[in-house]
Formats: structure tokens, C-alpha cells, sequence
């Protein structure tokens, strides 16, 4: 029963048997089958002699294999993303992407899909959210004031100017309506730059609305490129000319987060 | 069954804790894709969509392959609608690659 508690730990793991035990104890002919088939209550069959045909390469290996390629290819083309704090900004946004994923390939591995993922993940949020603001009523206008378009950085402005720059609330095409309506009556005619009565659901559109261009500042800077849009359009939804013309952007380029 | 995936939305709450906590502000569309991400992952890391074929290491290799791939595209300026078809090019690909070296044994 241990071995197969080590087997089945160190296949689970690495995806290829090893000998956990640290010493040949437990050393069975099990042990060297080709993972992964849960084998609680099977017969233990001869061992396959290891090889190293193109199919078993492919199928070990391809991920590393390709994504050596993928950073290889990087390297070339643009070198600059090599830099170590945009390396931990990229490694830092893809552990909540791991965490996620180890749950679905556990999910996938007893043959399901776990398509909930979104909106647990969500719900956590949002309880988080509001627990850590103190168990105040829940502002749910507040969720959906963020989207918003908010214009970051054009060529030749300093990064510190974001901090003070007003941000541009207008509706985009999804959230067409009450919310856009509500921003024209916040800021008529002048988008940009909301005059001093803003309400406190203004306030704090531009205090998220800060964060997130801090944010992407920072990846931006980290990245050593320059940003190309002139505009990020919050939650993703596609912007229309009529928007970008108000803004005074050049361009406008919608991103997911 | 139930077991792995109430372990799934356990690591789903982790990391819905540390997303809000990292951007900062919370929004209904803060987990967008995270499904077809994670999935893409674990498939590009080798996961069998039929089960029982896989390892937890590829996946997280698979995942930084493509998180690497996206920050990257972010970076070189495309678009949204752009990133998704090369994430679900490369996850054709994966499959492709997969099944075309099962068939060839």
C-alpha cells in the first residue's frame, strides 16, 4: 500500500515514476510502466524497456520543448523582456493563472471540466473586496462604473502625470445606457477632466481607475517598451470611433484585464 | 469526483484572493478567460481532454508557456481578438501534436 501511495504521489507530481522511497525497497516493476494509469486494485504488469521514440519525446517533453523555443524565439525578437522586473511581473501574473490551472488539470485528469472557474473566482473577489472594506454595503454600482474608458499615456508624457490626470469616464458599447448616460451627467461635455462637484461613485471610479493605470504603467515601464495604445478600455468590451474621437485618442485597443 | 473538483475551487479561491489583492479593484469581468486559460494550459501541458493522461508539472510549464505568450502579445501591441486566436491556434496545435505522436506509435 505505500508503494503505491509513493507511485502514485511521485507520478501525480512529475508526471514520471520515481522511486520516492530513497532506497530500493520499494522498487517494483510497476514502477517503470509508462504513466499515467491509476492502478488501485490492478494487476502489476511487466515493464516496458524505456525508449526514446519521437512519440514518447513529444508527449514528456513538448511542453518544455516548445516553450524553450517560445523564450528562445523572445529572446531574439525582443530582448528587452528579459529585463528581471518584467520577468516577475509576468511570473507574478502567472501564478494565479498556475493556481487555476493545477485545479482544472486535476479536474481534467478524472475526465471533467470545470467551467465554474470564472465565477468562483469572481465571487472570491468580490466577498474579498468587500470584507476588506469593512463589511459595508455592498456597492454594486461601483463594479460596473469601472467600465470605463481611461486614456494612459501618450508618447512624451511623464508617468508621474498619470497619478494626477482626471480620468475619462464615458460608456463604451456594452455598457451603452444608464451608465453612459450617468457619466454625461457627471462630466458633460468634458470627459476628461470631470469638474470638482464629482460624486463619491466618480471618486471612486477615479481611484480604481488611478490604480489601474498605475498598474499597467508599471508593466509598461517593467517591459521597457512603449505603450502602444493610447488608450486601454476596461473590461475588455470593443471600442467604438465614436469614443475614441470624444477621447482624442489616436487609437483605441481594448484588453482583457 | 466531487473531491477534485471541490479541491479545484479551493485553488480557484486562492487565486481569486491573490487577483484581487495584486489588481487592486474588482469588477464582474475580472476572471474572464481564466476558464479557457487554465484549460488551455493543462492542455498544452498534455492533459488529455478523455482523462487519465498527465502531469501537474507539464501543466504549470504549459502554463507559463502561455501566460509568457500573452504578456508578450499584450506587450507587442495586439489586439484582444488577435491574442485569443493565437491562443487557440497554439492550442490546436498542442492537440494536434499530441494526437498525431499517440497515432504514430
Amino acid at each position: 500500500v505505500g508503494q503505491e501511495i509513493y507511485r502514485e504521489i511521485a507520478v501525480l507530481l512529475a508526471g514520471v515514476p520515481i522511486n520516492l522511497s530513497g532506497c530500493n525497497v520499494f522498487v517494483h516493476p510497476y514502477i517503470h510502466r509508462e504513466p499515467f494509469v491509476s492502478s488501485v486494485g490492478q494487476k502489476s504488469v511487466p515493464a516496458r524497456p524505456l525508449s526514446w521514440s519521437p512519440r514518447l519525446v513529444i508527449r514528456r517533453y513538448g511542453v518544455y520543448c516548445s516553450l524553450a523555443l517560445l523564450l528562445l524565439i523572445a529572446l531574439v525578437v525582443r530582448p528587452e523582456v528579459y529585463r528581471p522586473e518584467s520577468l516577475f511581473l509576468i511570473l507574478r501574473s502567472a501564478s494565479q493563472l498556475g493556481m487555476v490551472a493545477l485545479g482544472q488539470t486535476l479536474v481534467m485528469l478524472v475526465a471533467g471540466l470545470d467551467l465554474s472557474v470564472t465565477g468562483v473566482l469572481v465571487l472570491t473577489s468580490v466577498v474579498i473586496a468587500q470584507v476588506g472594506a469593512g463589511h459595508k454595503q455592498p456597492d454594486f454600482a461601483r463594479a460596473s462604473d469601472l467600465a470605463c474608458l481611461w486614456r494612459i499615456d501618450r508618447p512624451g508624457e511623464r508617468a508621474a502625470d498619470h497619478q494626477a490626470q482626471r480620468p475619462a469616464v464615458c460608456g463604451d458599447a456594452r455598457h451603452a445606457g444608464a451608465h453612459s448616460r450617468r457619466a454625461e451627467r457627471l462630466h458633460p461635455g468634458h470627459p476628461q477632466r470631470p469638474g470638482p462637484e464629482r460624486s463619491e461613485s466618480a471618486q471612486s471610479v477615479a481611484r480604481t481607475a488611478a490604480g489601474l493605470v498605475r498598474h499597467l504603467d508599471g508593466f509598461h515601464r517593467a517591459a521597457g517598451v512603449r505603450p502602444v495604445h493610447d488608450a486601454i478600455l476596461v473590461a475588455g468590451s470593443t471600442p467604438s470611433a465614436a469614443t475614441a474621437r470624444r477621447l482624442g485618442c489616436r487609437a483605441l485597443r481594448s484588453t482583457a484585464t | 469526483v466531487i473531491a477534485v473538483y471541490i479541491i479545484c475551487s479551493l485553488l480557484v479561491v486562492g487565486s481569486g484572493i491573490i487577483l484581487s489583492g495584486y489588481v487592486g479593484y474588482v469588477d464582474r469581468y475580472l476572471g474572464r478567460g481564466f476558464d479557457l486559460d487554465s484549460i488551455a494550459a493543462a492542455v498544452v501541458g498534455g492533459v488529455a481532454f478523455s482523462g487519465g493522461r498527465g502531469s501537474l508539472v507539464a501543466a504549470m510549464a504549459g502554463v507559463m508557456l502561455v501566460e509568457f505568450l500573452s504578456s508578450w502579445l499584450l506587450i507587442i501591441g495586439m489586439d484582444v481578438q488577435a491574442q485569443l486566436i493565437i491562443k487557440g491556434l497554439v492550442v490546436i496545435g498542442a492537440v494536434a501534436l499530441y494526437s498525431l505522436a499517440e497515432r504514430r506509435s
